[in-house]
């Protein structure tokens, strides 16, 4: 007999499992309360990394 | 090499190999083998996926170019960031609420078979030549500086990694992964600390930087819009975007990656931790390679950093005599006077500096350039006399600028721990690579349609055997690249043919959910035609379209052309679940329809 494991039901169609109500995205991040605020603290580190490396390189190239 | 040296290379690869194979010991079914059992938490997930994309090369060739051009590359990796906000925001959670295994899968769900096994194969293809480049571009730099044997290295850099990966799938890549990655970080950060430490007495941080800074060595952001330019600030956020949007969300090496997340929050994370800790990964590593040249600066570098190519010329005999032997000697002796004075003019600087003289400091750094040039035109004739003794030589050699540092002036120990990087990169990269490549050829090709309602037993044995037939693959590949000429560009331009193409059917995929599964098939084949066209015309000399330029062209056509035939080729639209959970329609009962 073959027994019935994950790749049995093909192709990929979602079913309604009982974990599939609470879809993982709801989750909120752990900090920052909302994933939104994680990706602008995200992006807005990187601005301020770039502004960081420009200002780095004009004050040692002694512009 | 000191056997302190091999202990600790061989050590630490071992040591790592070991503790994939016995961690991951227990798996004993596909899904475990091919996902991990969907376990891991965000930190493994961002380190495993830096180590991914983090080759050998990457730590051969970087500190390399901030050696020659200073830290602009930097401004490569700007677009990450952005892309892993996308990706997170967008992408993972539909691959999340489909429970896919590979990215292509998420297609046959949204689009239809045909687009799946389409989009596989080009994968398939793509990453299947670059794996083994993956092993060989390191190699052949290693076997030059080392002097192994070429098939005995890239045994080395291949063989473990086909033992922990055959063994445990993707789980043992992970935990390996994030093993390199405290390696690599570590080596990188000891190696950075040792540079400074063997700057001369009174040379400290500051002098490296006011010099390597009025050299035009630290100009990280090129605000200045350039085509030619490679590298500037526009280029970076803007194309870089699209280059890690494919490479992050349609290639398998590294969708595979986060998919094996416990939840979508830990995959997220590792995603965003990625995009934090990337750049400044990289800059780090610029940094170590701008150090080497400020090392060089008061020691004196080779004349050429590839001395495999200055003893194959100097043995070459051309009527009993030895020509390029003396002219090589020549060139050192001009070199040696050049590098004295230089070498002077730089010291004046650091007095001046130390002095608070900005005149002194001035017409010291003006004799540094002067010499500087002539440096740089003595060792680009002695790249020219390379090449006419034999055309075949690389006279490249910015890549064995590191290497040469490693092996020469580091300390006993230390030269081991370095080269355990180096290999740790090579191995990390690879394993996510053939790990990849036998889960998409067993997920969406063997199971889906070749061999459908074999038994568990049965597939989980087959992925063993298809992870060990990639990774001889790779193997294989590697041992015959040196009989192609410019391979590792062929590789990329391959890459670069097909990006675009994959990104574009994702792209709509993602964002354009009225347009069905026939228009986006035929849009791409035919963006795929014209992409090959355009690469062509440029081979050919009818187009000055560089190869760079064929992703966001090969996307946006397979976008725009969609939406074209999605006028008159009817096709049923695919309507993403709501995000209370709605099922989505299901695909049998959706193809029975008229």
């Amino acid at each position: 007999m073959i027994e019935k494991t994950w790749f049995m039901t093909q192709p990929p169609s979602p079913k309604k499992t009982p974990g599939h109500a609470e879809l993982p995205e709801l989750e909120p991040p752990p900090v920052l309360g909302t994933w939104r605020r994680m990706y602008t603290v995200v992006l807005v580190l990187h601005v301020l990394l770039i502004i960081g490396f420009w200002l780095f390189g004009r004050y040692w190239s002694g512009a | 090499m000191h056997w302190i040296d091999w202990l600790v290379l061989i050590g630490t690869l071992v040591l790592i190999a070991v503790y994939g194979v016995w961690k991951t010991r227990m798996v004993s079914n596909t899904e475990s083998y091919l996902l991990g059992d969907r376990e891991l938490k965000w930190w493994t997930i961002g380190l495993s996926i830096m180590a991914t994309q983090a080759s050998a090369i990457t730590f051969l060739s970087t500190p390399g170019q901030a050696y020659e051009s200073g830290m602009g590359f930097a401004q490569f990796y700007f677009g990450l960031p952005i892309a892993m906000v996308i990706l997170a925001a967008f992408v993972i959670p539909q691959f999340y609420r489909l429970k896919v295994y590979t990215a292509y899968e998420f297609l046959e769900t949204r689009f239809d078979l045909r687009t799946r096994t389409l989009t596989a194969l080009i994968f398939l293809l793509q990453r299947g030549l670059s794996a083994g480049i993956t092993i060989f571009a390191p190699a052949i730099i290693l076997s030059a500086i080392l002097g192994w044997p070429l098939g005995i290295t890239n045994l080395a850099m291949g063989g473990l990694v086909i033992v922990y990966t055959v063994s445990g799938g993707t789980n043992a890549v992970s935990q390996t992964q994030k093993q390199q990655m405290i390696i690599i970080l570590s080596g990188m950060f000891i190696a950075a600390i040792i540079l400074l430490r063997q700057l001369p007495t009174g040379v400290g941080m500051s002098d490296a930087l006011s010099l390597t800074g009025q050299l035009g060595k630290l100009e990280l952001i090129d605000l200045e819009f350039s085509f030619e330019n490679r590298y500037n600030i526009w280029s970076g956020l803007f194309a870089s975007t699209f280059l890690f949007l494919s490479y992050f969300g349609a290639d398998q090496s590294q969708v595979q990656r986060y998919l094996s997340g416990r939840t979508l929050t830990e995959s997220r994370l590792g995603l965003l931790f990625n995009g934090i800790i990337k750049v400044p990964m990289q800059v780090l590593v610029l940094f170590v390679g701008l150090l080497v040249f400020v090392f060089f600066q008061f020691e004196k570098p080779p004349i050429h950093f590839n001395d495999a190519n200055l003893r194959k010329i100097s043995a070459m005999e051309v009527d009993g005599r030895r020509p390029y032997a003396d002219s090589l000697q020549y060139w050192q002796e001009r070199y040696d006077a050049v590098f004295e004075a230089r070498s002077a003019a730089v010291d004046q600087f650091v007095v001046a500096r130390a002095e608070r003289n900005a005149q002194g400091e001035q017409a010291a750094l003006m004799a540094v350039r002067e010499h500087a040039q002539e440096d740089s035109l003595v060792r680009e004739e002695v790249k020219a006399m390379i090449k006419r003794a034999d055309k075949s030589l690389n006279t490249l050699d910015s890549d064995y600028v590191f290497i040469t540092f490693v092996t020469e002036y580091l300390p006993v120990g230390l030269v081991g721990l370095l080269l355990a990087v180096i290999f740790s990169a090579a191995m990390s990269s690879t394993a996510s690579e053939i790990n990849a490549l036998a889960t998409a050829t067993m997920v969406d090709l063997y199971r889906r349609s070749l061999f459908r309602g074999r038994s568990d037993a049965h597939y989980l044995r087959m992925s063993k055997w298809l992870t060990l037939g990639w990774g001889l693959i790779a193997l294989a590949f590697a041992s015959m690249a040196s009989l192609f000429d410019n391979l590792v560009e062929a590789v990329n331009i391959v890459g670069s043919i097909f990006y675009g193409t994959v990104l574009g059917i994702f792209a709509v995929a993602f964002f354009f959910k009225k347009t069905g599964a026939r228009a986006v098939f035929y849009a791409a084949l035919l963006a795929q035609v014209a992409v090959i066209v355009l690469f062509w015309m440029h081979e050919v000399g009818r187009s000055t379209l560089t190869f760079l330029w064929l992703v966001p062209i090969g996307c946006f056509l397979v976008i725009g052309l969609s939406a074209l035939f999605n006028q008159f080729l009817t096709d049923e639209p695919f309507l993403l679940p709501e995000q209370d959970g709605d099922p989505l329609p299901d695909r049998e009962t959706k193809q029975q329809r008229p």
